[in-house]
């Protein structure tokens, strides 16, 4: 894990078309000689809020990778996702409405030669680059990561979570799903499995700063929300700023870890490390 | 450790109280002594020296062919013109990024033992008798350890000490001639000692124990300590007893008081942070310095693999028996794993890691349990490029082994202040504990005809029981490896039970359809 | 490093610090050779053998003396009436120890306790004491099946204990702990070590809170463990206790999509209760090294008697019994041991000590992997996954169609070799 971003539009609403696949860009390339192992970003646009799922997904074949997209109704989400999971090659690696999940190994100027990422337009989103400590440098362990649990989840996770297995196992108890072997995939599922039961996003990450070991910071982002959260020691860094914007360009929020990445995009009002143990949320308004 | 009267007739009589209470019979009678002195001193009881698990896996594998001692006939088969030739035993770090490299004639270098942990005259004896070597042509690198550097192993030239200025040249003389006055070595030249001749290493550890930047800039290498076998995820640790004045004032902590360095660098959190350290490091020495990065081995493929893609020169793993001046004892037996399982993860990444990238000058150092030029080669056989002794050195200048390095009241002088260690004894047991482990180095080579010590392969291995066969991928001594064996025993069973008989008939099947 | 060893290192090294010339054998072969000669029957105890992974890069560890390392352990399934140790040990009376001893353990315990370190002590009867210094810390009260039902209840409904204790003898026991459990809303503790690794389900279905398995009591009664070691058995009983979490969840889970209609009232309990039942190891536990292997195979607490026999061993020394020297040196000896528990987690890279799982245990036994399920050092497989690894080269390589349960016997009998 290494370094993770996030913005949030202030006033999306004037700034409906405007590409902040650029910025998360920009922050992202200003961080890349630390980790270069894979890259991703999470983009939420309403505009894209389709009637049908969009469940994109890995095949594993003899040591490939391959992509596919399925667009889903959701009358046909259940069957759907229970034949997928009954083939131990196939590996979800998103399930959104409105949001668009990109990921890959290597470096965020190749995801952006392969996908055209800077040009993606929306209301907030998240990006991170990836050095790896525990599990392999594949498609599939590259972040953001979601959840079949609940569409438009993503997390992006810098740090490393010390009880991944038993926090697995347990939710593996409860009936969930795990795709991959890099412990942030655990997040994704505990979040959203604790949105199912109370729909709050404040309580749902102090539950879990309760119950993970290890240092982490991590950005949870929802259709209406972005939460920067911290472990109980400030282990990891994470700070926010905010840039006021001019008459052309939007005034927003950006959270990095490094201070540089946020002067690169000029977020250098009010900046602030969130607090260890205390979710830091930014509401889309 | 000398224990009082009073201590020993507690442990006799927790004894007959465990034998009393029928249900708990079994009592560790060396962990025994952990509980009373818990119960006496109310903290945490250290011990010095490595832990000393039952299997150490070097006794099970075995050199074939090798010989420490070269006949005639190893001399006759050899080139006559090659019969003195020297064998290669350099040991190369660096050039990986750095732009200078450090050229050793040894594959072997002394493993950082601190100022503090060791007294001064062991430390003096080590840096005379490494000079003495390398005026006689044998270079040997040595570590500072975590505890600072002395001041004539960083200032040993007249060209290092121009740099400074005069009212700082002055400082550090008097410095020096404080340390050498509290312990009574007045005698010693000062010439002959102020000057090195020898590759050093400064160690960065989590104390970071200096206050020179000379430290880092008259380094030949740094090394970035994350962590020592003996003590993984804990800090540095010198029991207050031995924080004297002048260890305080090398160090720049209180006297006196025990010295805890944090468990981690308090700013090397994950692998990004250490790839931002190493760059910092790199701008400060100009990218000339070699960068050696330290762990204890316990997830060693994962901290290779990081490690690989930090910018730094060379990996250093420190197996589960690495000495030390001092670590709470349960911690020191209980973490970690055994030097010899972990060179096979170690070279696994090293190779994973070079599939996608091209091959540049990585190397691969080990430390724990190895005092002899057999174990040596079966590191560098397996894949180290160096090895890295400590106890060894300490059993050559007269440690006893009994483990009480952290009391301050070590018998032979060497990490304590009441015994007195003979210098001149001591410099020369190392320089022949040196040319006599270099001399059997060379004849391992010679005896399998080889050129050179890193040419010895894995195939010069075997393995002597199952287990060792299955930790270090060796095959045992008939030739087969443990696959084979295990797939021997598959075949017996399912013989015995007559399934080998279904296939037989799906072959028959498949003739009868045709 | 037992002495001979130690011993033939420093001749070894010693020979060439005085020639500087080769030896005529290394270390190794002195080695070697000095194990042929060895006693052959001489007990290996495999606790040595096992090792865990500490925190370097891959995962940071955690500095003991600079952050805050968790110990806190709850017993109790029901989140009203709950018994929390700040220290995961439980201090066992085994045996009828004399008052002095008793009203030593119990002052230790009270000091520690006012000091936030809240220990667990099993006893039959309370700790009665001259200075009526009131106790505050828990108490389990142990019951064993003998006495009649109705004196069970009785007695402790007088004294008032923090949880019970129950000895588990034969199958008639199960019908006295439903009656308790009726009766008694705090954690009831059941030891299974006379009947384990049977009827461990139908326990669990009474609602009680926790198992207790004596190591060395199963060891000495059961004809399977007889040969085996305490990891053996402590790794049972966590993949029994993990088998009965996966039906509670599943039954947990099926309840939720429809209406309770149980008129049981014990069935209820069982299954909307958690599936967080304790597990308590004692016997052959009793150094800090073995508390936290024992906790990585799967235990919640342990059963810790160092203490207690460390105030009875003062009967037997010279001195006069002084209740107060006693009291120290107990309080001494929890505080160091408090610390060691606290300092290891931390370097393993967690900051609650019941995250130990087993995968951060290595071995380097063939039969420590066997036994524990270990993972064995340098190639992170346990032995048995190897065997099984291979065994599946071979019936691919050899074309054999094999069925489920025969494949599990020769997997049996080929670790057995």
């Amino acid at each position: 894990m290494c370094g993770i971003c996030g913005i949030m539009l202030e006033n999306y609403c004037c700034y409906n078309d405007f590409p902040i696949g650029s910025i998360l860009y920009k922050m992202m390339e200003s961080q890349q000689i630390r980790a270069q192992d894979s890259t991703g970003i999470a983009i939420f646009n309403k505009k894209f809020d389709h009637e049908f799922y969009e469940i994109e997904y890995f095949k594993k074949e003899n040591d490939k990778y391959n992509r596919f997209c399925e667009k889903v109704y959701p009358e046909r989400l259940n069957t759907v996702l229970y034949d997928l999971n009954q083939d131990p090659n196939v590996i979800i690696s998103t399930c959104a409405k409105q949001m668009s999940l990109i990921k890959d190994v290597g470096l965020v100027r190749d995801l952006d030669t392969k996908y055209n990422i800077r040009s993606i337009q929306g209301t907030h989103g998240i990006g991170h680059l990836r050095i790896a400590t525990s599990s392999r440098v594949t498609p599939d362990n590259a972040h953001p990561f979601s959840t079949t649990i609940m569409a438009d989840i993503a997390v992006v996770h810098n740090g490393e979570i010390a009880n991944y297995s038993k926090l697995k196992s347990s939710l593996e108890l409860q009936g969930y799903h795990f795709y991959s072997r890099c412990d942030s995939e655990v997040i994704a599922v505990f979040i959203a499995d604790q949105l199912l039961k109370h729909n709050d996003i404040e309580r749902a990450n102090h539950e879990f700063i309760n119950k993970a070991d290890g240092p982490f910071t991590y950005i949870v982002s929802t259709p209406n929300c972005l939460a920067l959260v911290r472990d109980r020691f400030g282990a990891r860094k994470g700070i926010f700023g905010y840039n006021p914007g001019t008459r052309d360009y939007p005034s927003f929020w950006a959270i990095a870890t490094d201070l540089s990445a946020l002067d690169c995009v000029g977020a250098n009002l009010y900046v602030e490390t969130s607090q260890p143990g205390k979710p830091k949320i930014f509401y889309k308004k | 450790m000398p224990y009082s009267k009073d201590v020993l007739n507690f442990k006799r009589n927790i004894l007959k109280a465990a034998v009393g209470a029928s249900q708990n019979s079994y009592f560790d009678q060396d962990k025994l002594i952990l509980d009373v002195r818990k119960a006496i001193d109310s903290h945490v009881p250290y011990s010095g020296l490595g832990a000393r698990p039952p299997n150490d896996y070097f006794p099970s594998i075995k050199i074939i062919g090798a010989r420490l001692q070269t006949t005639e006939q190893d001399d006759l088969c050899h080139d006559h013109h090659e019969k003195n030739t020297n064998i290669d035993t350099n040991l190369i770090i660096g050039g990986r990024y750095s732009s200078n490299f450090i050229l050793t004639n040894t594959p072997f270098f002394v493993s950082g033992m601190s100022y503090g942990s060791l007294k001064l005259p062991a430390k003096i004896a080590l840096h005379l008798a490494l000079n003495r070597l390398a005026k006689e042509g044998i270079k040997v690198m040595m570590n500072t350890g975590e505890g600072g550097a002395l001041p004539w192993e960083l200032y040993g030239s007249d060209e290092a000490r121009s740099y400074v200025s005069k009212r700082r040249q002055d400082n550090i003389l008097n410095y020096a001639e404080r340390l050498l006055r509290e312990h009574h070595l007045d005698s010693i030249d000062r010439d002959h000692l102020f000057c090195r001749f020898y590759p050093l290493i400064t160690q960065y550890a989590s104390g970071r124990f200096w206050r020179d930047p000379s430290y880092l800039l008259n380094a030949d290498a740094i090394e970035i300590k994350i962590g020592q076998g003996a003590k993984i995820g804990h800090g540095g640790l010198l029991p207050g007893p031995k924080v004297t004045e002048l260890v305080a004032e090398n160090r720049g902590i209180p006297p006196y008081k025990v010295a805890h360095s944090p468990s981690r660098h308090l700013d090397i959190l994950g692998p990004e942070d250490l790839v931002a350290k190493i760059l910092e490091l790199r701008e400060i020495t100009d990218w000339k310095i070699p960068i050696i990065v330290k762990i204890g081995s316990s997830r060693v493929y994962d901290d290779i693999e990081i490690i690989l893609k930090s910018y730094a020169d060379a990996a250093s793993i420190d197996g589960l028996v690495g000495g030390t001046g001092a670590a709470p004892w349960e911690l020191r037996d209980i973490i970690g794993i055994n030097t010899l399982p972990s060179l096979k993860p170690a070279k696994e990444a090293i190779y994973d890691y070079y599939l996608n990238h091209q091959d540049d000058k990585f190397q691969l150092l080990v430390h724990g349990g190895i005092w002899d030029a057999e174990r040596i080669a079966k590191c560098i056989a397996l894949g180290a490029s160096g090895v890295g002794i400590g106890t060894g050195f300490l059993l050559c200048m007269g440690c006893t082994l009994v483990q009480d390095c952290y009391t301050n009241m070590c018998p032979a002088g060497l990490t304590g202040s009441y015994e007195k260690l003979d210098i001149e004894k001591s410099i020369d047991s190392i320089v022949n504990y040196v040319k006599g482990t270099l001399h059997e180095l060379k004849n391992i080579a010679r005896s399998l005809r080889r050129k050179s010590i890193h040419d010895i392969r894995k195939e010069d291995l075997v393995a002597m029981d199952q287990l060792s066969s299955i930790a270090s991928d060796l095959p045992l001594e008939d030739g087969q490896t443990y696959r084979d064996i295990i797939k021997g025993r598959i075949a017996t069973v399912l013989k015995e039970k007559n399934l080998i008989g279904v296939k037989t008939q799906l072959y028959t099947d498949q003739f009868r359809n045709q | 490093m037992n002495n001979s060893e130690k011993f033939l290192i420093r001749k070894s090294i010693l020979e060439l610090a005085r020639t500087g010339m080769p030896r005529t054998t290394s270390i190794d072969d002195d080695i070697r050779h000095n194990n042929q000669n060895k006693n052959k029957y001489e007990t290996v105890n495999l606790w040595d053998y096992v090792t865990t992974l500490g925190a370097q890069l891959s995962r940071p560890a955690y500095d003991p003396y600079r952050e805050t390392i968790n110990l806190d352990t709850t017993i109790g399934r029901n989140s009203s009436y709950n018994v929390n140790l700040t220290i995961p040990l439980l201090i066992y009376e085994n045996m009828l120890f004399s008052n002095d001893v008793l009203e030593a353990v119990h002052r230790t315990l009270n000091r520690l306790a006012e000091e936030g370190n809240v220990l667990g002590f099993v006893s039959e009867s309370e700790i009665k004491n001259t200075t009526a210094d009131k106790r505050k810390y828990p108490w389990f009260k142990k019951i064993s099946c003998n006495t009649t039902a109705a004196n069970q209840l009785k007695s402790y409904q007088i004294d008032s204990p923090q949880g019970i204790v129950l000895e588990y003898e034969d199958h008639n026991s199960i019908k006295l702990l439903k009656n308790l459990r009726k009766e008694f809303e705090y954690p009831i503790l059941v030891d299974i070590s006379n009947i384990f690794p049977n009827y461990i389900n139908e326990i669990l279905d009474t609602g009680i809170d926790g198992i207790i398995v004596d190591t060395e009591k199963v060891k000495k009664q059961n004809e399977i463990y007889k040969t085996k070691h305490a990891i053996a058995v402590i790794r049972d009983t966590r993949n029994a206790l993990n088998e009965y979490s996966k039906i509670v969840n599943k039954k947990n889970r099926s309840n939720l999509y429809q209406d309770c209609n149980n008129n049981n009232d014990d069935d209820i309990k069982s299954y909307h209760g958690s599936a967080e039942v304790t597990l308590v190891i004692a016997g052959d536990v009793n150094t800090t090294g073995k508390i936290i292997k024992s906790v990585a195979l799967g235990a919640d607490i342990i059963g810790y008697s160092t203490s207690m026999l460390i105030a009875y061993s003062e009967i037997f020394s010279d001195r006069l019994f002084e209740i107060d020297f006693v009291t120290e040196r107990v309080y001494s000896h929890m505080i160091a041991t408090k610390e060691e528990i606290k300092g290891i987690p931390a370097a393993l890279g967690y900051s609650n000590f019941h995250n130990l799982t087993p995968s951060d245990l290595r071995t380097s036994s063939i039969e420590a992997s066997l036994q524990g399920d270990i993972l064995l050092e340098g190639v992170d497989k346990t032995y048995y996954q190897i065997i099984d690894g291979l065994f599946n080269e071979y019936i691919k390589e050899n074309r054999i169609q094999i069925s489920l349960e025969e494949r599990k016997e020769i997997l049996k009998s080929l670790v057995r070799h």
